[in-house]
């Protein structure tokens, strides 16, 4: 630390050439806080995925049952399962496009990631047309709690023949990372029973907790065979494997965060090990200096990595907080929510990754110079 | 004036080997900055070929009111035949409406990594093909009408595994096989399996349609055909033009694309252009001298800026080139799957032109201050400059 205002007279030496630098770093980190950010939330979703759970689909177009649930319900290694529907229609304008979730009972357990309070739960459970929906719905939408939300369908989908049904909103809750095309939860029973009878018992997705997560592949490969030659045969998700291909899909985004991060730091690479190359080939005459006072090889050596590190350090410190006030300002825009792409997540760790990248860079920069100075010849250097 | 120009900007590039490596700073920034802006732009590029290669304005769709898209849609069986009787229709020679309603589906294909990944089915009709003249078979043949049999677009058949000609297609009611491959010349088709609607219907136990379409008698029959439509309003359809149909609903994902790249590709030139100033500077700072004898012999300032700015925009340039040339070897031509659809990763010309012209600004940008301050050196004192 003592010997910190050598290295900062050094790089005030050139003022232009420090500031350039530390901006371009900047710049650079900030992408690379971003790309790395987004990288953490989609990796997030993957650690989040329960492992003990898993969804089961339909294997081909069409729906499962509520009797194929019993059957599965009635397994040992099963701990709960709920069973989820849902339709397409709109709320007043065909532009508004509304996908309601009807949820079961057994939903409470077996989705418990879903914004909803044991209240809120019991709630949904006992009104038939109420609707719980998440805040980025209700903005979208206009709607606040209490008001009538009628929902209209291409298909005729009540058994009266209506197409139209007449939800109203219990409750505004927070949007979840996962979901952010928006929520709206809805009443399974009412909807079962409101349908056309042809249709009654067809649920579109259960949600299954094994009680041991090592028996998700057994269970996964008994339910399909159990289902195989039915009318409706089954296709079981893994939690996990979902995770991995939600969201956007098959977006390749460690591929991509990769590739944009190390076209980031191989940017400023060239520029620091250029400019400290610079720096130091100006400063031969100082180096000599130094040596003769007395600074050891590694001393010198410290020196010029410092040199390399600071602006490396600070423009990673300062790319990460703008990276953060870009996230929070994207976080909001409506074409990353049609995409249902969740902002990137900035956590101490991701600082830590930019952090040991910046040093990494600052070293490889620093380092054909350092290793210059180290065997520098005094006497030849001093004469310079 | 220009002779100056030429001389003093000639002297200076051929000068540049001396300082090489800090000029590969403006090179290596360029290329990449200009590298992933054009990389992460060949999505939407790709992705808007696809759509406007797919879009025929000759065709039109007819979805039920309220759907947006065709995957979402149901039209049942009982609408179809009032909406084909619909004028505006071209008609074959036997006065049967070249319209095909059309059933969509998905089929679960499997990634190369083991992954299951849907692929559209779709189920076409009788005028199907009258409908598409751009589908060809590659290989094999085409399905039998009202056999269980599948054909797969070159695409989906390249990117996953156990759809090749001969292969057997698991189905709700066995096993279909898949009879032959087509192309239709880069459009979505290309990414799908196609088989016979009425077979695929009743394996499926399915009784609605998603989608008609439709070719038109001529290029003002939209207005007839979505009058006559609109008379019926107990069908609740719309017809919409094909091409504004995959205009529409390509246009949230270009955005995106487009978004992602220019802001990424902003965030990196915004660091290429610090690099640039840099080393335009430190140019600068190492001619010094030669910038002042230049200025005693009687060359102008303005002949002495421009050669600094001449300096960092082929810097600039050959940059962006190398960053394109990467992007182009490394991307043009692979297929990429958003959703269930299959496009290609294109590198256009149009694209290189967007890369060399943001190359372009960001050289100005990087050369203009450097080259005034070139331009202003106070002679005698840089005639002394070490």
């Amino acid at each position: 630390m003592k010997y910190f205002p050598l290295v900062w007279a050094a790089l005030w030496r050139k003022p232009a050439r420090t500031i350039l630098t530390f901006l371009a770093a900047a710049a650079a980190f900030t992408l690379f806080g971003l790309a790395i950010g987004v990288n953490a939330t989609y990796a997030g979703f993957v650690a989040r995925a329960r492992a003990d759970r898993v969804y089961v689909n339909p294997r081909f177009e069409g729906t499962l049952t509520l009797a194929q649930a019993s059957r599965i319900a009635r397994m040992k290694e099963v701990r709960a399962i709920g069973a989820e529907d849902f339709f397409i229609g709109y709320y007043r304008d065909p532009k508004n496009m509304v996908v309601p979730g009807f949820m079961d009972h057994g939903m409470r357990e077996a989705a418990a990631d879903y914004p909803l309070t044991a209240a809120q739960w019991d709630q949904l459970q006992a009104s038939p047309t109420g609707v719980f929906i998440d805040n980025r719905t209700a903005a979208r939408l206009g709607l606040k709690p209490g008001d009538a939300m009628p929902v209209l369908t291409s298909a005729p989908s009540r058994r009266d023949g209506s197409k139209l049904w007449p939800f109203h909103v219990l409750g505004v809750v927070e949007n979840p990372p996962w979901a952010r095309a928006g929520l709206v939860m809805a009443n399974y029973d009412y909807y079962d029973r409101t349908r056309p009878l042809a249709q009654a018992g067809q649920v579109g997705q259960l949600f299954v907790l094994l009680q041991d997560p090592d028996r998700v592949p057994g269970f996964a490969v008994q339910v399909e065979g159990m289902f195989a030659n039915s009318a409706n045969p089954a296709w079981v998700v893994p939690d996990r494997i979902y995770a991995q291909v939600s969201g956007l899909y098959q977006f390749n985004i460690p591929l991509l965060t990769q590739g944009v991060s190390a076209a980031g730091l191989f940017m400023i690479l060239f520029l620091i090990a250029n400019g400290i190359a610079q720096s130091v080939r100006e400063r031969v005459a100082e180096f000599a200096v130094l040596k003769t006072l007395g600074f050891s090889d590694w001393g010198v050596t410290a020196l010029v990595f410092a040199e390399a590190a600071i602006p490396c350090l600070l423009g990673a410190l300062v790319g990460f907080a703008i990276a953060m006030a870009v996230a929070a300002k994207i976080a909001g825009l409506s074409a990353l929510q049609k995409m249902n792409v969740a902002p990137p997540t900035l956590s101490l760790n991701v600082l830590a990754v930019a952090f040991a990248f910046a040093a990494l860079v600052a070293f490889a920069s620093a380092a054909l110079p350092a290793w210059r100075m180290r065997r520098l010849d005094i006497a030849t250097a001093l004469r310079r | 004036m220009v002779r100056q120009i030429l001389a003093v900007t000639w002297l200076n590039l051929k000068n540049l080997p001396s300082r090489l490596w800090p000029s590969l700073v403006i090179v290596t920034g360029m290329a990449a900055a200009i590298g992933v802006l054009v990389s992460i732009l060949s999505l939407a590029e790709g992705y808007t070929q696809m759509a406007r290669s797919t879009g025929d304005p000759g065709r039109t769709i007819i979805l039920p009111e309220g759907a947006d898209k065709e995957e979402f849609a149901t039209l049942p069986r009982g609408l179809i035949g009032d909406i084909v009787a619909a004028p505006g229709i071209a008609r074959t020679a036997d006065g049967a409406s070249l319209a095909d309603p059309e059933y969509i589906s998905t089929f679960h294909a499997t990634r190369s990594d083991g992954i299951v990944a849907l692929i559209l089915l779709r189920g076409i009709g009788r005028k199907g093909l009258a409908l598409r003249p751009e589908l060809k078979i590659v290989s094999g043949r085409m399905f039998r009408p009202g056999a269980r049999e599948l054909i797969v677009g070159i695409t989906s058949q390249n990117r996953y595994r156990g759809l090749a000609v001969g292969d057997k297609a698991i189905m709700q009611d066995g096993e279909w096989p898949i009879v032959g491959s087509f192309t239709t010349g880069g459009d979505v088709l290309e990414g799908e399996m196609l088989g016979d609607s009425d077979t695929l219907m009743s394996a499926a136990r399915k009784n609605a349609f998603n989608s008609v379409i439709v070719r038109l008698a001529g290029p003002d029959s939209l207005a007839t055909l979505q009058q006559a439509l609109a008379a019926r309003p107990a069908l609740a359809v719309r017809a919409e033009r094909q091409s504004e149909y995959y205009e529409r609903t390509s246009q949230g994902t270009v955005t995106f694309f487009r978004l992602v790249a220019f802001a990424v590709g902003g965030i990196m030139a915004l660091g290429a252009l610090f690099g640039a100033l840099n080393t335009m500077y430190s140019a600068v700072g190492a001619r010094t001298r030669e910038i002042a004898t230049l200025r005693a012999l009687g060359f102008g300032g303005v002949a002495v800026a421009f050669s600094v700015i001449a300096e960092s925009i082929l810097l600039a340039l050959a940059g962006a080139l190398l960053g394109i040339a990467t992007a182009w070897a490394l991307l043009n031509g692979q297929s990429y799957a958003f959703a269930y659809t299959l496009f290609h990763l294109t590198v256009s010309p149009a694209l290189v032109g967007i890369g060399l012209g943001w190359a372009l600004a960001v050289a100005l940008l990087g050369g203009i201050l450097p080259a005034v301050r070139a331009a202003r050196l106070p002679v005698v004192d840089a005639l002394r400059a070490t």
